[in-house]
């Protein structure tokens, strides 16, 4: 449910819609946006891709859809979707289908729960990484699919990959030393 | 291959500078860590172990470890341990794994950082939060220095660490002894100890 955050006063607020779709910005990419002026108490809920740019406290469910929260974002929820991509500051759970991925930027604090999670270096986070539960509907594995994956337009970085494909040990980019 | 194996094919000494006091003080270095090939070589690289790290989360971090471990909670007691109340209330914020107690803890440099009551009170978490049959590593100053250098420990394969100096030097507590220290993990048993050329003792322990 919507609401408006009444201590930002001077802020975008949107209309309460219960339930409804996550906002949209018309953007080309056809991904919904919520804006780095906009600050969002309540639930957020949809059926297609959503980026944070603004301020959300409550929860967000996309279940079969990407989540991402950009370097402005600030998100004090838990979040549920397909792939989610932290770049800002993420106070709360975080549950994917597929994957999760902490940019350099990402601050997360809060248990993540993925077959596949991707920590970039200089990513903070604080809590349970858990990528054994939720089991992966798609065959890739390895790192070669975490770059592809990844923003196109960025340089690539190093990344650490991990996956629980058919309940093997998780792969790697850098490898850890045979044992 | 041993733990023991594993350390033969490689230096034991610090390949780095050894953290003499102005110098290089910014600079990380990475040695061979026996405590953590001991700990590692009867470790199942099938995702068997739940892994409690009492420091930070980083990319090579959880590429080594993620092998072992399903499930991998990062504390962040490390390098910056809080003391007092604000150690007990972070303590009390480490949940318990809800599928099987953690079997693995990684303690790093904290137990000798903080005072006795701060050490019991971490212990007892720590006991709280295992079964019977948990493995602990840390490791604990033995340099005699007047000051300890805040580190950020991390993993580069099993059985070498990268140490990168963070923050201001602390004012060290006092060094200790073999047997304190084994009386400290209480009630973990001390199963191997290794002394190191740059001024730590790093053990393994048991919980019994």
């Amino acid at each position: 449910m919507w609401k408006k955050d009444e201590g930002q006063a001077g802020q975008e607020s949107i209309d309460a819609t219960p339930r409804a779709s996550a906002p949209r910005s018309t953007s080309a990419s056809g991904r919904a946006t919520i804006g780095p002026s906009i600050s969002i108490k309540g639930d957020v809920t949809g059926s297609e891709d959503l980026v944070i740019q603004g301020k959300v406290d409550g929860s967000v469910t996309l279940g079969h859809h990407a989540v991402s929260v950009g370097s402005e974002g600030r998100v004090n929820a838990n979040i549920v979707g397909r792939v989610i991509t932290i770049e800002g500051r993420v106070e709360g759970d975080l549950t994917a289908e597929e994957q999760i991925i902490l940019r350099g930027s990402a601050q997360v604090h809060g248990d993540i729960k993925a077959p596949r999670v991707v920590l970039e270096d200089g990513a903070t986070f604080r809590g349970l990484v858990d990528m054994g539960a939720t089991p992966s509907k798609s065959a890739v594995t390895g790192a070669s699919s975490t770059s592809s994956q990844s923003k196109p337009s960025e340089p690539s970085r190093s990344t650490s990959s991990v996956t629980s494909d058919a309940g093997k040990p998780a792969v790697s980019k850098s490898g850890p030393a045979s044992s | 291959m041993s733990w023991l194996d594993r350390l033969r094919t490689r230096p034991t000494e610090a390949t780095g500078p050894e953290g003499e006091p102005g110098e290089e003080a910014s600079a990380a270095f990475e040695r061979a860590s026996p405590g953590l090939a001991a700990l590692f070589g009867v470790m199942k690289p099938e995702r068997a172990h739940s892994i409690l790290d009492l420091g930070e989360a980083s990319r090579r971090h959880l590429a080594v470890l993620s092998p072992y471990a399903r499930q991998i909670r990062f504390a962040g007691l490390v390098p910056t341990p809080p003391a007092g109340d604000a150690l007990r209330v972070a303590l009390e914020r480490l949940p318990p794994n809800a599928d099987h107690p953690y079997d693995i803890v990684l303690a790093w440099d904290v137990l000798d950082r903080l005072g006795p009551p701060d050490r019991k009170a971490l212990l007892e978490r720590v006991t709280k939060l295992t079964a019977p049959g948990a493995r602990l590593y840390a490791s604990v100053d033995t340099s005699g220095a007047e000051t300890i250098q805040p580190v950020r420990w991390t993993l580069v394969s099993v059985d070498r660490i990268s140490q990168e100096p963070v923050g201001a030097p602390e004012r060290a507590k006092p060094v200790l002894l073999p047997a304190q220290a084994e009386r400290m993990l209480d009630p973990f048993k001390v199963t191997h100890a290794f002394s190191l050329r740059v001024g730590a003792r790093e053990y393994v322990a048991t919980r019994g």
